[in-house]
């Protein structure tokens, strides 16, 4: 009944305040699918967002945001990549796939990149995902490219709050998941 | 044109075609400029012809050409060491100036027979033409019909409504590159506009996102993963696919639709700025499934957004091994 990661998130949500107040009458369930359903609730639901953050870049940059105490939602899952060109699209089709709400892929500024044009390359294959997840009908949102340095700890939080507020925005998702 | 319209001479075309693609094939087989000759043979039903390999001049006489000339030769190129001789219509052409610019073959291993093409005709609709359950026992192409024989029914199709999809909105009906062009230009279909073929698209993509998946969804849930369009596809050469990969396994052994979308998004991804709309994948689906829409809008996208066309040049380098400073990116935060 229960996956894994469901009853992660139903216990998580349990010890937090957002939980006190159920959204959908439990009355005649069970008390775990009570939590569930608290924890499904729209504005419950916490998004999970797999950012893909170039080493030399925005993996510092994160860092920077980090030492420098600026705070910005913890629905972030980092994974460290040498560089943005590094990042398959089917990478980040996966990543829905596997239910992540959203996807972040942040590299190098145009011109900085540590492997002289691996962003650049990295760019015209986002163009290409970019365009056809839309026409296929996958909300607008769901997947992000961003440039950060790693100078630039302030835009990386930015950053992550403006995709963290659009990926919540457009809900659980349910198109691609497994 | 106009002066080769009447419906005798039209079956004089295709009838001079076919006499031409002998005599070519005969003639490097003889004077050995190639080992192997690819072309086109009589299937074992009407409407079907099937890829002949020939290595003996006196087999030319068994190559023919007709509208039901519907594979993309290209797609065996790879495979052979020697030098090879084939047959291209102007879209396989394409995707054989796609291989050479990949270094999948090099370009003075292979000899290019050029037709100039009018079209070939989509099983599918003749199918649909006919009704169902009606076997075609005799088929017999001319410029503008196409006549069938059957037990009780004797019909004679308009060639414009049994013509492939890709066909219909093609741009380069003759080779764009080719050592041999039978015939000459004036026999093949007129060029048609590039926004002819991207009308579907930009029709389709006026529908509600819902709608759109709600579309793809339903054809690729008839999907049974036999990759039977990989095969069929000239640029689908990778001698380990992603799909068979086991580590990371991409795709797993459960058949959901996820994994099947996964797939062929995947695809698409791959065949991006390279596809020429040939239409291989979709012939070779035996579930019918139909993802030209997809595959059409990429090619938009990619001459859009880069002002690449694909398969037209053998100089340069492939669209995602080069980039522009000026590229998109105002979806880039």
């Amino acid at each position: 009944m229960l996956d894994r990661d469901t009853h992660i998130e139903a216990f998580s949500t349990m010890s937090s305040p957002q939980a006190v107040t159920p959204v959908q009458s439990c009355a005649d369930l069970p008390d775990k699918d009570c939590v569930v359903l608290r924890a499904e609730a729209p504005e419950n639901r916490e998004p999970k967002i797999v950012a893909f953050l170039c080493n030399w870049c925005s993996y510092a940059g994160a860092d920077l945001a980090g030492t420098g105490r600026i705070q910005y939602p913890a629905n972030v899952r980092v994974i460290r990549v040498p560089c943005s060109g590094r990042v398959d699209p089917l990478m980040i089709l996966r990543c829905l796939q596997r239910g992540a709400d959203g996807v972040l892929v942040s590299g190098c500024h145009p011109g900085d990149c540590h492997y002289i044009a691996g962003n650049y390359l990295a760019r015209r294959k986002f163009v290409l995902l970019d365009e056809l997840l839309d026409f296929f009908g996958i909300e607008k949102g769901r997947v992000h490219f961003s440039w950060v340095s790693a100078a630039e700890g302030e835009k990386f939080a930015d950053v992550v709050k403006q995709v963290t507020e659009t990926v919540k925005a457009l809900g659980k998702p349910t198109k691609l998941v497994r | 044109m106009d002066k080769m319209t009447g419906s005798a001479m039209g079956e004089d075309t295709i009838g001079a075609i076919q006499e031409g693609i002998r005599n070519i094939a005969a003639e490097m087989l003889e004077a050995g400029e190639v080992h192997v000759f690819i072309g086109y043979e009589e299937g074992t039903l009407p409407l079907r012809t099937t890829p002949a390999f020939l290595t003996r001049p006196e087999d030319a006489v068994r190559l023919v050409w007709g509208p039901s000339c519907e594979n993309n030769l290209a797609v065996y190129l790879p495979k052979f060491k020697g030098t090879v001789g084939v047959i291209v219509k102007g879209c396989d052409v394409r995707t054989l100036v796609n291989l050479i610019l990949e270094n999948q073959i090099s370009r003075d291993k292979v000899k290019i027979v050029g037709v100039p093409c009018r079209g070939i005709i989509d099983r599918d609709r003749v199918g649909k033409a006919l009704g169902i359950d009606r076997i075609i026992k005799k088929a017999k192409a001319t410029e503008h019909n196409l006549m069938l024989e059957g037990d009780g029914f004797d019909v004679k199709l308009e060639f414009q409504d049994v013509l492939a999809p890709s066909c219909e909105v093609c741009r380069y009906p003759v080779p764009v590159l080719c050592d041999v062009l039978i015939g000459d230009e004036s026999m093949a279909r007129d060029r048609k506009d590039p926004e002819a073929g991207y009308l579907e698209v930009e029709q389709f993509a006026k529908l509600r996102p819902d709608e759109r998946f709600s579309y793809f969804a339903q054809q690729i849930e008839g999907c049974i993963q036999c990759y039977a369009c990989r095969q069929a596809c000239p640029l689908c050469y990778c001698p380990e696919c992603f799909v068979d990969r086991q580590s990371p396994k991409w795709i797993s052994r459960w058949r959901g639709l996820s994994d099947k979308i996964l797939f062929h998004l995947g695809r698409v991804l791959h065949v991006a700025g390279r596809c020429v709309d040939c239409g291989a994948c979709r012939r070779a689906c035996p579930a019918g499934v139909d993802l030209r829409l997809l595959t059409k809008n990429m090619e938009k996208v990619v001459k859009e957004s880069f002002q690449y066309e694909s398969g037209l040049d053998i100089g340069g380098l492939p669209l995602l091994a080069t980039y522009e400073r000026e590229d998109p990116d105002d979806f880039i935060l």
